[in-house]
């Protein structure tokens, strides 16, 4: 999911990548939804607001949504300068880091929100704009390693992208294309699986409160030690087949 | 378009963003928040409905079906409310006097109200400044729709001299 960057990447990583980080997105909006009455995975509605509170003259609200606006734009250029300067060196590193940052920015929340939350619309604002921060960073990242294929909290375009491309398929030609095909499958998995994690943080929530961003962060924590740990298996098969390939060599001579 | 121009976008996009960015985050420190917008005395001036599913074009909501509205929900009927800057909510009738919690969502366009029995209730303010406020919840008794409660502030020295 993590190793591979731009057209070496396979259908099975896009959908491993795109399904598990559109679950935790769909966490995240859920709960913020459910606990701040605002949306943090997507800045669609929040432009929609902005200029309905420009129009209004509500100054004060209007420079609050810039701001959440300007934090997603921030997540995304944050986690796009890591990959740019640093894919080269390590790509595991360069495309961990930015998730680790959007952990740490969810802890936050939840830390925060479980002890010392006393529901002040100052503390309500900064906390959507640390989960708006966190969701730029894991869409730049989705978006930027799935060469723009993946954009996990852009639902918006996925569901403009499936209607397009169901209506390809009432064509035989297209039905036939193994990359449409393919595509429309990472698609699905997105949406179910946005879906789902909005279900599951729901329930989630009327049990454990704030610690729902916990469990969104052992999600996002699965990702970074799953790449781990079938790196570690990939770099362990690689050396055994040199090993058993110098023996057979060694045998022959 | 040359590559000196799309540079001088991208530097003016950028500076822009930044600059928005910085405004913002002085107007959230120097401008007055709904919270601050809210504090003090409200007096209720009307009950209507802003949308109905039954379509009925006479909008008003008479005083037996607000007292039917009233009994499902934790104001009660209240004619004067009372925002206290620690969170508190006096809502004064002739007949009764209660206490609730209050405190804000989203961008300051929810009121949530709780009650000591745990009961909380969310209303949408579509206005608040100065001397009015509206609010907005859905309601499904008698007529299923949005009822706009809108209220009028009661001036500090008014209220001063009325108590």
């Amino acid at each position: 999911m993590l190793r591979k960057f731009s057209n070496s990447r396979t259908l099975k990583d896009n959908i491993q990548l795109g399904a598990l980080s559109a679950f935790s997105a769909g966490m995240v909006n859920v709960t913020s939804l459910i606990i701040f009455f605002a949306f943090t995975s997507n800045v669609t509605g929040h432009y929609a607001i902005l200029a309905e509170e420009i129009s209004k003259g509500n100054w004060y609200q209007a420079s609050v949504v810039f701001a959440w606006i300007f934090m997603f734009f921030i997540g995304n250029f944050i986690s796009n300068i890591i990959i740019i300067n640093f894919n080269h060196k390590n790509a595991y590193a360069a495309h961990s880091a930015p998730l680790i940052i959007e952990i740490i920015c969810l802890l936050a929340v939840g830390y925060y929100g479980h002890f010392y939350y006393r529901e002040t619309l100052s503390e309500t604002e900064i906390m959507v704009g640390t989960m708006l921060f966190a969701m730029g960073i894991q869409n730049g990242l989705t978006a930027s390693i799935s060469n723009f294929s993946v954009k996990t909290t852009h639902l918006t375009g996925l569901t403009t992208d499936v209607g397009i491309l169901t209506a390809m398929f009432t064509k035989k030609k297209y039905r036939q294309n193994k990359q449409l095909r393919s595509k429309f499958n990472v698609l699905l998995a997105i949406a179910a699986a946005y879906l789902a994690g909005g279900i599951v943080a729901g329930v989630i929530y009327y049990e454990a409160k704030f610690l729902v961003f916990f469990a969104v962060s052992a999600v996002i924590g699965f990702i970074i030690l799953y790449e781990y740990y079938k790196l570690k298996v990939t770099k362990y098969i690689r050396i055994k087949r040199t090993i058993k390939l110098r023996k057979g060599i060694l045998e022959t001579t | 378009m040359n590559i000196k121009n799309s540079n001088i976008i991208v530097l003016v996009s950028s500076i822009l963003l930044v600059v928005g960015f910085i405004i913002s985050i002085v107007n959230t420190m120097v401008l007055v928040s709904p919270t601050e917008h809210i504090e003090g005395s409200w007096k209720e001036i009307s009950w209507e409905y802003e949308k109905t599913e039954s379509g009925n074009t006479n909008k008003k909501i008479s005083d037996a079906i607000k007292t039917e509205i009233c009994k499902e929900l934790i104001i009660h009927e209240a004619e004067v409310w009372n925002f206290l800057a620690g969170g508190n909510l006096e809502l004064t009738s002739n007949t009764n006097n209660e206490t609730l919690s209050w405190t804000m969502k989203g961008r300051g366009n929810i009121l949530e109200l709780s009650h000591k029995t745990n009961k909380i209730e969310h209303y949408n303010i579509q206005i608040l400044n100065n001397d009015k406020m509206v609010l907005y919840f859905s309601t499904d008794i008698q007529a299923k729709g949005i009822v706009k409660m809108t209220f009028e502030k009661i001036k500090e020295d008014s209220y001063a001299q009325k108590i």
